[in-house]
C-alpha cells in the first residue's frame, strides 16, 4: 500500500530513470565517472609500477617524458616521474586515494550530520540547542581553516610513525568533521518540517518510538537533498585533499594521492617535465567535473519544483 | 526588534569564547616550540629555561586567562621565529589580504552576476547551457591548479604580469595598498583572477538559480500579463529580489575568499594572512596560530551577526524570530 | 616610526639611485632572513644575509680559507689563549671607529648565545690587552678556534648600549621589539636600510668599508620567495636579477634562455644515512611477520656495510641530483682541516655482497624499518629519500619513509634522538675534520660537550680516545696522522653511510658576475652588475 507522505521517487516509476536518459550530460558524466572507477579498481593488475612496492620502482627509468616526446619510451605512454614510477599507475592509484578519503570523508560528514540533525530537529530542547550552536561554531570557520588545523594537530600529538600510519584517517577526520554542519542543517530543516505533519502525529498516538518514527518516515524524506548535498560534498571533498596535500598538510608524499602528485610535480612545471604535474592536475579535474555534473543532474532531477 | 540584536549579539560572543578555548587548547597542542626555535644546538638546560621563559609548563587555566587578557588588551604575542609582536605583524599583512579578497569579489560579482542573469533569462537555449556547463568546470579546478597556470601563461610565457609580490605599496596612514601603482595593479591581477573564478561559477550558478526561482513567482507573471516589457520585469522586479541571497551569500563568500586566499598566497607568495597562517603553522609559530585563528572567528562571527540582523531588517517574518526565510514579495 | 622613515627612506633612495645610473641588485631565495641580530641565530640563510652587514673576527676568501678581517694576525700564546691583533682605522657604519673593546664585548656576547654554545662555549674570555690587541681564554686548548672566529661577528658596543640591546633580544619577550632584530650596525661592506623578514631586507653600499670593493653594486634587496617556481619565474622574467636557490630542475631551462648563466660551488655539508648504534632494541624496526625485532641490527658493522654497500650514491648524485653533487666516501670533503684525499673513497656498490653480509648477521631475509627523512631543508631530500627506500627493498629491507618537516625533525632528534635511522646534512660548523668527530661521531655525552650532534648514537670507544687526543694536539704531523686513523676508523666501522656533497647553484641573469662561495654568502662587495 503506498504511503502518501512518502514522496521518495521511485526508480521503477522511471521518472528519474527516464529524466536520466533524457540527459547526455547526466549520462556522460556517469559514463566517465564508472570508466575510472573501474580503472581505478583495476589498478593492481594493469599498473606497470606500483607505487607501494618500492623494488618494482629503478631510478634508471626515472624522468622520462610521455612516449609522443622525443626521449620517451614504450611501455610508459604517460612518461614516469623523479623515481622511475609510471605516471599512468600513479594516477591510477591516487585516484584510488583521492576517491577513497572523499567518499571516506562525506560519509563520515553525513553520518555524523544526519544523526546530530535528526536528534536536533525531532528532539529540540537543550540538546538540539547545543547540536546547532556548535554547527554555528564550525560554520564560523572555513572549511579549509579547520582542516587544516585538524591536519596540524594531529601532527603535533602523534609521533611520526603513527602521522604515517594514519595520514589517511587523519585527513578523512579533517575533512569529514569540516562538512557535518551542512548536513546537520539540511537534516534539521527537513525534520521541522516534517514533525508537526498529521503523519507523525499519528505514527505517535498509533505508539511508534522516535526512531522508528525516524528511520520509516523521516528518514526517507531527507534522502534526496541528502544524496545531492553528498555527492557535491564528494566533488568538495577530493579537492578538499588535493589543497591540504599540496599544501603539505594532507597526505604525505609516500602515500600517493592526486594532491600530493600535484604537489611534487608542480616544482617540475617550468622546468620542461610538465608531464609531472599536468597529467594528475587533469586526473584531478575530470573526476571532480564529472562528479559534479553528475550531483548537478542530481539535484535537478530530484528537485520536483524545477522540472 | 531589540530582543533579537541582544539575541544575537549574546550568540555572537558565546560562540566567540568557545572558539578562543579551542584556539587555544589546538594551538598549544601543536608541536614543541621549543626545538624549533632553538634548533639542534639547544642543552637540555636551555630547553627547560626557554620553557620556564616562555610559561610553557604553567597550568592550562593560567596561561588561558593570560592568553585572553593580552588579547582584549590588544597584546597578541611576540613570534617565537622571528620575535616581532605577532599584532604587528598581522596589522602589516592584513591589507594584503584584504586587497586580494575585495579585489577577488569584485571580479567574481562583476562577471559572475551577468553570466547568471543571461543564464536564466535565456534559460533551454544551448548558451545558457552550455554556460552552466563550464561553470561546473570553474568549481571543479581547485583554486592552486588555476594559479599555477596563470603563472605559466602571463608570466613565465608572455611576461606580462608578475608572478609573485605586491609589487610597490604605498604607504596610507596604518595600510599599505597596491592599488595606487601600477605595479601594484598588475601584481593584484593574477592572484584575484585565481581566486575569482571558482567563485565567479558560484555566483553565477546562485544568481541563475535564484532568478528562475523569482521568475516562476506569481508577481512576475502579473507583471506580464499586465503588458511590462520583458527588460523592466527582468532588471528591476526580479533583479531585486535576487539580489538579496546573491549579496548575503557574498557577503559570506567574502570570508571564504579568505579562507582561500590561503592557496592563493602560497602559491603567490603574497603577504597576506593566509601566508603568515601557512608559515606559522608550519614552524610551530604558537602566537601567530592562536591569534590568527582567533580574529578569524571574530570576523566571520562579526559577518554571520551582521547577515543576520540584515536578513530581519529585510524580512518582516524574521523579526518574531523565526526560521531563516525568504522574501518572496514585490 | 622608525619603520616608516626607513620605508621612505628606502623608497627615496631607490629612486634616486634609479636616477644617478647607480647598480642596484635584486637576489631572491628559498628562506626569510630571520633576524638582523648576528648573535640571536644561527640559521644559514639569515647568517648569509647580514654577513653583508656584520664582518666577522676572521674572515672567509671565496676559496673558504681562512683570511684576515678584523682581526690581523693571531697566534696561539699558550695557557689555553689565542691572541688577535685588531686592524687599525676601520668604521662602523655611522662613522664610530673600531676599538678592541668592541670585540671583546662582541665575543663575550656571541659567546653566551644559546647558538652558539658548541661554537663558543668553552671561552671563558676575551681580555682587552691593548687598544689593538684582544686575548680569548678558552676553557681547554682549542688547535681550531681561529676557523672558528669565522663566525663570530663584531658589532658596536656603544650602539648595542645606546639601543638597550647589551643582552641577546629574550625570546617571547613582551614589550616593544629589540632594536637589533631589524636595525644593524656593523662593519660590514653593506648598510642595512630595511629589514621585513617574510619580504625583503635591503642593503646600500657602505663608501667607507676598510677593504676594498671589486665589484659595483650600490643598492640591493634580498627577497624571499619560497616556492621554488615563483623564484624560478621571476628570474626568468627579469624581476629578480639573481636567484641562490635555484631548484635542480630548473638549471637547464635557466641555462637554456638567452644570457643566464649558473654558478655552482660545493656545499660545505654532505648528506649521510644515520644508523642507530646504541639501543638495544632498534625503534620501528620489525621481522617480515610484523614482529619486533628482538635486536638492533644497526648496531652490527655487518648490517652497515650492507647498507653501505647497498646504496648506490654515484645514481643518486647522478639522477636525483642531477649530478650537481660530490660523492663523499669519508667523514670528511675538500675544504675541511683535516681532509685526506686518498681516503676519499666510497664503498663499492656490490648488491650480493650485501645480501652475504646481511645473512651473516642473522637477516638472510632482510628486515623492516622506518627512516626519518627531513623535507625542505636540504637538497631534494624527499628523492634521496625514496631512492634509498627503493634500492634497500632490493636486499629484502623494507624501508617506509617517514618525511617531516624540520621543525619536527629537529624535535625528534633533540627530545631523544628519538630515530634509529634517518637522512641528516652534516656539516660542522668550524669547517674541520676535528669538529666532525667530536661533535658528530664521539659518543654522546653532552655534559662533557661530546657527541653533542651524534643523532645516530655510534659509539666506539677507541674511536672516542682518538678523538680526543686529536683536541690537544698542536703539532701539524701528529694530527694528520690522527686524521688519517680517525677518518679510516670511521669508515671502516660505518658510522654513517656518507652519501653526496651537495652543489649550491645560482641563476642569474645576462651581466650579472656574482662570485659564488661555498658557505652559500652573496658577497655583495664583489658582484659586477652590467
Amino acid at each position: 500500500m503506498s504511503d502518501p507522505s512518502d514522496t521518495r521517487p521511485r526508480l521503477r516509476d522511471s521518472d528519474l530513470l527516464r529524466a536520466f536518459m533524457d540527459s547526455t550530460q547526466a549520462m556522460v558524466a556517469f559514463l566517465v565517472l564508472t570508466l575510472l572507477i573501474i580503472a581505478v579498481l583495476l589498478a593492481p593488475f594493469i599498473a606497470l609500477t606500483n607505487p607501494y612496492d618500492l623494488a618494482t620502482l629503478d631510478l634508471l627509468n626515472s624522468r622520462i617524458p610521455p612516449v609522443w616526446i622525443d626521449g620517451g619510451e614504450w611501455p610508459y605512454l604517460l612518461g614516469t616521474d623523479s623515481q622511475g614510477a609510471d605516471m599512468i599507475s600513479l594516477i591510477l592509484y591516487g585516484m584510488r586515494t583521492s576517491l577513497m578519503v572523499g567518499v571516506l570523508a562525506v560519509m563520515l560528514s553525513v553520518t555524523i550530520g544526519t544523526i546530530l540533525g535528526l536528534i536536533s530537529g525531532y528532539f529540540g530542547g537543550w540538546a538540539g540547542t547545543i547540536i546547532m550552536r556548535a554547527a554555528d561554531v564550525q560554520f564560523t570557520f572555513p572549511a579549509i581553516i579547520l582542516a587544516l588545523l585538524i591536519g596540524g594537530l594531529a601532527k603535533g600529538v602523534l609521533t611520526p610513525t603513527a602521522q604515517a600510519q594514519f595520514a589517511i584517517p587523519m585527513v578523512v577526520l579533517a575533512l569529514g568533521i569540516s562538512h557535518w554542519p551542512h548536513f546537520a542543517r539540511l537534516v534539521r530543516g527537513a525534520v521541522l518540517v516534517e514533525r508537526n505533519k498529521d503523519y507523525v502525529a499519528a505514527a505517535r498516538l498509533a505508539g511508534r518510538g522516535p526512531f522508528t518514527i525516524m528511520r520509516r518516515h523521516l528518514l526517507p524524506n531527507v534522502v534526496n537533498p541528502i544524496a545531492v548535498l553528498a555527492t557535491l560534498d564528494i566533488a568538495f571533498a577530493v579537492m578538499g585533499e588535493a589543497t591540504l596535500s599540496f599544501l603539505g598538510f594532507g597526505l604525505p608524499p609516500t602515500e600517493p594521492s592526486l594532491g600530493t602528485l600535484i604537489r611534487s610535480g608542480y616544482n617540475y612545471l617550468f622546468s620542461g617535465e610538465w608531464w609531472l604535474v599536468i597529467f594528475p592536475a587533469l586526473a584531478l579535474m575530470v573526476l571532480v567535473v564529472a562528479v559534479n555534473l553528475f550531483g548537478d543532474w542530481l539535484r535537478d532531477a530530484l528537485n520536483p519544483q524545477l522540472r | 526588534m531589540i530582543a533579537l540584536i541582544a539575541q544575537r549579539i549574546a550568540q555572537a560572543i558565546v560562540v566567540l569564547f568557545v572558539v578562543s578555548v579551542l584556539a587555544f587548547l589546538l594551538s598549544t597542542q601543536i608541536g614543541d616550540p621549543v626545538a624549533s626555535i632553538l634548533g639542534l644546538q639547544a642543552t637540555p638546560e636551555d630547553r627547560l629555561e626557554l620553557r620556564a621563559a616562555l610559561g610553557l609548563d604553567d597550568p592550562w587555566p593560567t596561561r588561558y586567562l593570560e592568553f585572553v587578557t593580552n588579547v582584549l588588551r590588544g597584546e597578541l604575542g611576540v613570534s617565537y621565529i622571528t620575535q616581532r609582536p605577532v599584532s604587528e605583524l598581522i596589522v602589516e599583512r592584513l591589507p594584503a589580504t584584504f586587497e586580494l579578497a575585495g579585489v577577488a569579489l569584485l571580479f567574481s560579482l562583476g562577471v559572475g552576476l551577468p553570466i547568471g542573469i543571461y543564464a536564466a533569462i535565456n534559460r533551454g537555449r544551448w548558451s545558457a547551457d552550455a554556460i552552466l556547463s563550464l561553470s561546473v568546470i570553474g568549481v571543479s579546478v581547485p583554486t592552486f591548479v588555476i594559479a599555477i597556470l596563470l603563472i605559466f601563461l602571463f608570466s613565465v610565457t608572455l611576461g606580462w604580469l608578475p608572478s609573485f609580490g605586491r609589487g610597490q605599496v604605498v604607504q596610507v596612514g596604518w595600510w599599505t595598498t597596491g592599488l595606487l601603482t601600477p605595479s601594484g595593479l598588475k601584481a593584484l591581477i593574477m592572484p584575484a583572477a585565481a581566486l575569482a573564478v571558482s567563485q565567479v561559477a558560484l555566483v553565477a550558478r546562485l544568481v541563475r538559480a535564484e532568478m528562475i526561482e523569482v521568475l516562476r513567482a506569481d508577481y512576475i507573471r502579473f507583471a506580464r500579463a499586465r503588458g511590462l516589457k520583458p527588460r523592466v520585469i527582468h532588471l528591476s522586479l526580479a533583479l531585486r529580489n535576487t539580489l538579496i541571497p546573491v549579496i548575503t551569500v557574498s557577503g559570506i563568500q567574502l570570508g571564504f575568499l579568505f579562507a582561500f586566499a590561503v592557496v592563493a598566497e602560497a602559491v603567490f607568495q603574497w603577504p597576506g594572512i593566509g601566508l603568515l597562517f601557512l608559515q606559522a603553522l608550519g614552524s610551530t609559530d604558537v602566537p601567530i596560530i592562536s591569534a590568527i585563528l582567533l580574529l578569524t572567528a571574530a570576523f566571520f562571527v562579526a559577518i554571520n551577526t551582521i547577515v543576520d540582523l540584515l536578513y530581519a531588517v529585510v524580512d518582516p517574518r524574521l523579526r518574531a524570530g523565526g526560521l531563516n526565510g525568504r522574501p518572496a514579495g514585490a | 616610526m622608525l619603520k616608516h622613515t626607513l620605508m621612505g627612506a628606502a623608497a627615496a633612495l631607490a629612486l634616486t639611485a634609479g636616477m644617478a645610473g647607480a647598480e642596484n641588485l635584486r637576489f631572491a631565495g628559498a628562506t626569510p632572513a630571520l633576524t638582523m641580530d648576528p648573535h640571536a641565530t644561527n640559521d644559514f640563510t639569515t647568517t648569509a644575509i647580514f654577513r653583508q652587514v656584520y664582518d666577522s673576527l676572521i674572515g672567509l676568501s671565496l676559496d673558504m680559507e681562512l683570511t684576515p678581517a678584523l682581526a690581523t694576525e693571531w697566534d696561539y700564546i699558550g695557557d689555553n689563549t689565542w691572541r688577535f691583533t685588531i686592524r687599525e682605522g676601520v668604521q662602523f657604519h655611522d662613522g664610530s671607529a673600531l676599538t678592541a673593546e668592541d670585540v671583546a664585548f662582541s665575543i663575550m656576547r656571541q659567546k653566551d648565545s644559546r647558538f652558539y654554545r658548541s661554537l663558543f662555549g668553552g671561552i671563558q674570555e676575551a681580555r682587552v690587552v691593548d687598544a689593538t690587541t684582544v686575548d680569548v681564554v678558552s676553557a681547554g686548548p682549542d688547535p681550531i678556534l681561529p676557523r672558528k672566529m669565522s663566525r663570530m661577528f663584531i658589532l658596536s658596543q656603544a650602539w648595542a648600549e645606546a639601543n638597550d640591546v647589551v643582552d641577546i633580544p629574550d625570546l617571547g619577550a613582551e614589550g616593544a621589539e629589540a632594536h637589533s632584530i631589524r636595525n644593524a650596525m656593523g662593519t660590514g661592506p653593506m648598510r642595512l636600510l630595511s629589514h621585513d623578514p617574510s619580504v625583503e631586507t635591503r642593503f646600500e653600499a657602505f663608501a667607507d668599508y676598510w677593504d676594498e670593493m671589486p665589484g659595483n653594486v650600490t643598492t640591493a634587496t634580498y627577497l624571499n620567495i619560497g616556492s621554488g617556481p615563483t623564484r624560478v619565474a621571476a628570474l626568468l622574467s627579469g624581476e629578480v636579477d639573481m636567484v641562490v636557490d635555484l631548484p635542480l630542475q630548473d638549471i637547464g631551462r635557466v641555462e637554456a634562455a638567452p644570457g643566464y648563466t649558473i654558478a655552482e660551488a660545493p656545499q660545505m655539508l654532505w648528506m649521510q644515512l644515520e644508523m642507530d648504534g646504541t639501543r638495544d632494541q632498534a625503534l620501528e624496526t620489525f621481522d617480515r611477520a610484523g614482529n619486533p625485532l628482538a635486536e638492533n641490527p644497526f648496531r652490527d658493522t655487518r648490517v652497515r656495510q650492507a647498507i653501505a654497500h647497498t646504496v648506490d650514491a654515484n645514481l643518486i648524485a647522478d639522477r636525483v641530483m642531477r649530478g650537481k653533487a660530490r660523492v663523499v666516501g669519508s667523514a670528511s670533503i675538500p675544504g675541511f682541516g683535516g681532509y685526506q684525499e686518498d681516503l676519499d673513497q666510497r664503498w663499492e656498490t656490490d648488491l650480493d655482497r650485501a645480501r652475504e653480509l646481511l645473512a651473516e648477521a642473522g637477516y638472510p631475509d632482510g628486515f623492516v624499518t622506518t627512516m626519518n627523512c627531513p623535507l625542505e631543508r636540504y637538497i631534494n631530500t624527499d628523492d634521496i629519500c625514496r631512492a634509498v627506500a627503493s634500492m634497500l627493498a632490493r636486499v629484502g629491507i623494507d624501508v617506509r619513509v617517514n618525511g617531516m618537516v624540520w621543525p619536527e625533525f629537529a624535535r625528534m632528534l633533540v627530545n631523544g634522538p628519538d630515530s634509529s635511522f634517518h637522512l641528516i646534512g652534516m656539516g660542522p660548523d668550524s669547517r674541520d675534520t676535528q669538529d666532525s668527530f667530536t661533535g658528530y661521531v664521539m659518543t654522546r655525552n653532552p655534559d662533557a660537550n661530546e657527541g653533542f650532534f651524534n643523532w645516530a648514537l655510534f659509539s666506539k670507544p677507541e674511536i672516542d680516545e682518538l678523538t680526543r687526543t686529536l683536541t690537544v694536539t698542536f703539532d701539524e704531523d701528529e694530527r694528520e696522522g690522527l686524521y688519517r686513523d680517525l677518518l679510516g676508523r670511521a669508515r671502516e666501522q660505518v658510522n654513517a653511510v656518507y652519501l653526496h656533497q651537495p652543489m649550491i647553484v645560482w641563476g642569474m641573469r645576462g651581466g650579472v658576475n656574482a662570485p659564488i662561495r661555498s658557505d652559500a654568502t652573496v658577497t655583495l662587495q664583489n658582484v659586477v652588475v652590467e
